[in-house]
This record gives structure tokens, C-alpha cells and sequence, in this order.
């Protein structure tokens, strides 16, 4: 299906760099313009690879907060989306409740790991 | 803009006209500093005619952007000026304050300008040999001693802020804590874990000094080599001296602090304990530049909510290299914990 996802935003992005080389911007505009292209450039390099991030970053936190694994609609971003928001709420609250305790603490540096590896991993 | 700037010069005229006791006072070459909406800067001269003679005086009327990275009180770093004037550290004369926005349309101050330009970056640009960069950190290391070494009592301070006593580390965890509550729009279980760990090993403070809180060349005015003013006391509190010494070595802006190979974060520390004669709790300071990073972490969650709402035009978020930052420092605390509670046991 042209023109491709991609396609646009490529296209976006060409643009405004066509603004961009012809000068002569008032310094508030060209900073807004960068700002814009930045965004495009973002999103460019992220959205193919948001889907499968999520879902399966949610199947770590499922794991992760020992709950049962649901059947998420692995093919709809929206709902992946509210899925890891909602993972992402449990482990921010178990973060507040663990005790800290030897118990606690080697839970505590099981998340961290957990998010180290998820930082690095986020495409957006 | 020229609306903006006609807007601007009207309300400027009415609100001086009333704090000048409605003098002839004139307003000359009034013009913005700065780019976009995060930094609102009009720079001017006040003419006045008093004693049958005309005077000029350089100001500069600073206002709270509507969308700024953090929401801070014009009205504590105008008293807290006030206080500076008489106490020999190089900040600007703060002049009249609008606390409210009711002349100005949002809260500002309107300071004397002072000579001088900003530089980001100058220990790292190529416009001075090494040798003038490397004098001009130490420069920066010795004043803000000089920062430290503020009489606050005498000066008033006290009366503006609270001392936060040996308690300052868990007050400044508290105080970013709110901000991240007021300001986050979801969840962030990184931030979560680093507050656990930060308040479990908050350290002591062994003393109360004026802490600037955002101190770096970019708060500095230069002309040549000699440091003019330091401004932007909006984040000024009293707290451990740690604190700022934290937040210039912490990774994170080692771009703006250091000079590869001449001055690093150990020279910085080193510097600073010869210059202040106190020895520096490296457990302590290890804590504050985790809270530092910590701090620039919140700074960018409120930064994405005003992006989000429009009251901003800078995309700020928090970032990869702030979180896997902040997780690694918040782990080897973790880590090391871990390991004492074995020890223990053992």
C-alpha cells in the first residue's frame, strides 16, 4: 500500500528539511523546526518496532509479577499499549510495597535488571 | 513578534511607571533574548531624568515561561537577591518583582543587567588555549565555595527558606518527589525504584549552606576571563553543600564541567575539598549525584507534560541515557546492599 508508513514519514521529514535549507529563519521558527524534525525522526525510526517491544516486554512483566498470562491481542498497538501501561502501574506499586528486608531487596534487584534490560530495549 | 514585543513594552511601562512613583521613566531598545518559549528574556534600558541630569540604567525582566521545565517562585529568588547584594558574590541587583503576573501577565522579576556573555560550553569549545579553560574551572570550583561560604544567617536567608538540618538530603528527595507526582502523566517504575533506594540511603548533611541548585557555566556571565554574575537562583535553597557538588560531577553534564584529560570530576572534588578544607564524604556524594540524576529525570517528566499540553515547544521526555543512567547507579546501591545483608548473615 503505497504511499508506505514509512513512505510518509520519510516524506515529512524531507520537507521539512526543505524549510529548513532555505534559510533564513527567525531563530524561535528554525528552533520549532528542529524540534518537529526531531519528532519525525523518532517516530521514523520506532513505530515498526513498537508493537512486537510491547508485547514482549508485557510477557516479561506478566512473568516478572508472576501473573497469569492473558491472551493480549498481540496485533493491536492500542491495546498492547494499555496492557504495559497497566503492567507498568503493578510493578511501580509492588516497587512501593516491597519490604526491605534480604527478601525484598533481592526482588528489588531482580526489577532492576528487569529495567536496565528494558531501557535499552525501548525503540521509542 | 512585533505584537508581542508592543505588549510587552506597554505592560513594562505601566508596571515601572508605578514602582518609579510615575516618573517620566522612558524604556530604550527593549529586545528579546533567547529562542523559543522556554526562555522568556526582554533586555533594556531604563531612562530616567532626575537631578537635572539623564540616567540610564541596563535591566533585564525575566518571567516564568508558561511552560518551563520546572514551575519555580519568582518571589523566593527575588528575596533571595535581595539578600546576595550586600554578601559579595557576583549576582545581579534584583530590582522590582511582579509576583503574581498582574502587570507583566506572569510572574517576573526585573534585575540590572550585567556585562558579560553566557557560555554553555566554554570549557570544552576551542575559543581559549587549555591553560585558560583549566584556570577558568577552577574559577567556577572557588566561587561556588564562595556560594557556600555565604553568611546566610546574616544575610536573612533563613527567613526566606527553611534549614533543613541534617535532614536536607530526605527534604530535596521529598521536595522532587511532589514534582514528579504533580507532573507525571503514567508510571515510570524506574523513577519508583530509584526513590526507594535513594531514601533508604539518604545521608546526613554535616552542615547548612546556600545551595544554588542548578550551578554551571551556562548560569555564568564572562567577560573575557572574569566571571560577571551567576544567575538563575531560582532553584536556591539551604542544604548540603554535597548537593551541588553532586550535581556538577555527575556524568550526566560532564560535557559542561569538565575538560577531558585536565579536569575531571576527581579534580573538581579535589579542588573544592583543598579550597573549602573539608573532606568530602564520597558515600554522600556518590548519593547526591544519583539524586542528581534523579532530579534531571523529574525535570524531563515535567518537561513532557508541558510538551503534551501545549505549554510547551520543546519535546522534552525522560530519556535513555538519564534512565539506564539512574538504574545503574540505583543497582550497584542495590548490589552493594545486597551483598552487606550476606556479609551480615554470613
Amino acid at each position: 500500500m503505497r504511499p508506505t508508513i514509512d513512505e510518509q514519514l520519510a516524506g515529512a521529514g524531507r520537507l521539512l528539511d526543505l524549510v529548513e535549507s532555505a534559510g533564513d529563519l527567525p531563530a524561535g521558527s528554525a528552533e520549532l523546526l528542529r524540534n518537529a524534525q526531531r519528532l519525525i525522526r523518532r517516530v521514523a525510526t520506532s513505530w515498526s518496532t513498537t508493537l512486537p517491544f510491547l508485547v514482549e516486554d508485557n510477557a516479561r512483566l506478566t512473568a516478572l509479577l508472576h501473573h497469569e498470562p492473558t491472551d493480549d491481542a498481540a496485533t493491536d498497538p492500542t491495546l498492547a499499549a494499555e496492557r504495559n501501561d497497566e503492567l507498568r502501574g503493578s510493578l511501580a506499586r509492588l516497587i512501593r510495597e516491597l519490604p526491605g528486608d534480604a527478601e525484598g531487596r533481592a526482588r528489588r534487584a531482580e526489577i532492576g535488571r528487569y529495567l536496565r534490560r528494558r531501557v535499552a530495549a525501548d525503540p521509542t | 513578534m512585533m505584537d508581542q514585543k508592543a505588549d510587552v513594552g506597554e505592560r513594562l511601562r505601566a508596571f515601572l511607571s508605578a514602582n518609579t512613583g510615575g516618573s517620566d521613566a522612558t524604556i530604550v531598545g527593549l529586545s528579546r533574548i533567547g529562542v523559543g518559549r522556554s526562555r522568556d528574556n526582554w533586555v533594556f534600558d531604563l531612562v530616567t531624568h532626575h537631578d537635572g541630569a539623564e540616567h540610564s540604567e541596563p535591566l533585564i525582566l525575566r518571567s516564568d515561561p508558561d511552560g518551563g521545565l520546572v514551575e519555580t517562585d519568582r518571589g523566593v529568588e527575588f528575596a533571595v537577591l535581595g539578600a546576595l547584594e550586600n554578601s559579595g558574590l557576583p549576582t545581579p541587583v534584583a530590582r522590582w518583582l511582579d509576583a503574581d503576573g498582574r502587570w507583566l501577565a506572569m510572574p517576573s522579576l526585573v534585575m540590572r543587567r550585567l556585562p558579560g556573555d553566557c557560555d554553555y560550553r566554554v570549557l570544552s569549545g576551542t575559543d581559549r588555549s587549555l591553560e585558560r579553560r583549566r584556570a577558568l574551572a577552577e574559577r567556577f570550583c572557588d566561587l561556588l565555595v564562595e556560594v557556600h561560604r555565604t553568611d546566610w544567617r546574616a544575610l536573612g536567608i533563613a527567613e526566606i527558606m527553611p534549614d533543613p538540618g541534617e535532614q536536607a538530603a530526605r527534604a530535596e528527595l521529598d521536595r522532587w518527589e511532589a514534582i514528579l507526582r504533580r507532573d507525571q502523566l503514567e508510571e515510570f517504575p524506574e523513577l519508583e525504584l530509584a526513590i526507594v533506594v535513594l531514601r533508604e540511603t539518604a545521608p546526613v548533611s554535616e552542615g547548612t549552606v546556600l545551595v544554588h541548585a542548578d550551578y554551571k557555566p551556562g548560569n555564568l556571565l564572562l567577560q573575557g576571563d572574569r566571571v560577571t554574575a551567576l544567575l538563575d537562583w531560582e532553584l536556591a535553597h539551604l542544604g548540603d553543600p554535597l548537593e551541588d557538588l553532586g550535581w556538577i560531577t555527575q556524568p550526566l553534564r560532564a560535557a559542561e564541567h569538565t575538560i577531558a584529560g585536565t579536569w575531571e570530576a576527581e579534580d573538581i572534588i579535589a579542588r573544592y575539598a583543598r579550597t573549602a578544607e573539608v573532606d568530602v564524604d564520597r558515600r554522600s556524594l556518590a548519593w547526591w549525584v544519583t539524586f542528581s540524576t534523579f532530579k534531571t529525570a523529574v525535570m524531563q517528566v515535567s518537561g513532557l507534560r508541558s510538551f503534551l499540553e501545549g505549554r510547551s515547544d520543546e519535546p522534552y521526555r525522560p530519556t535513555r541515557r538519564v534512565l539506564s543512567t539512574l538504574l545503574e547507579s540505583v543497582a550497584e546501591d542495590t548490589v552493594t546492599q545486597e551483598t552487606l545483608v550476606r556479609e551480615d548473615g554470613a
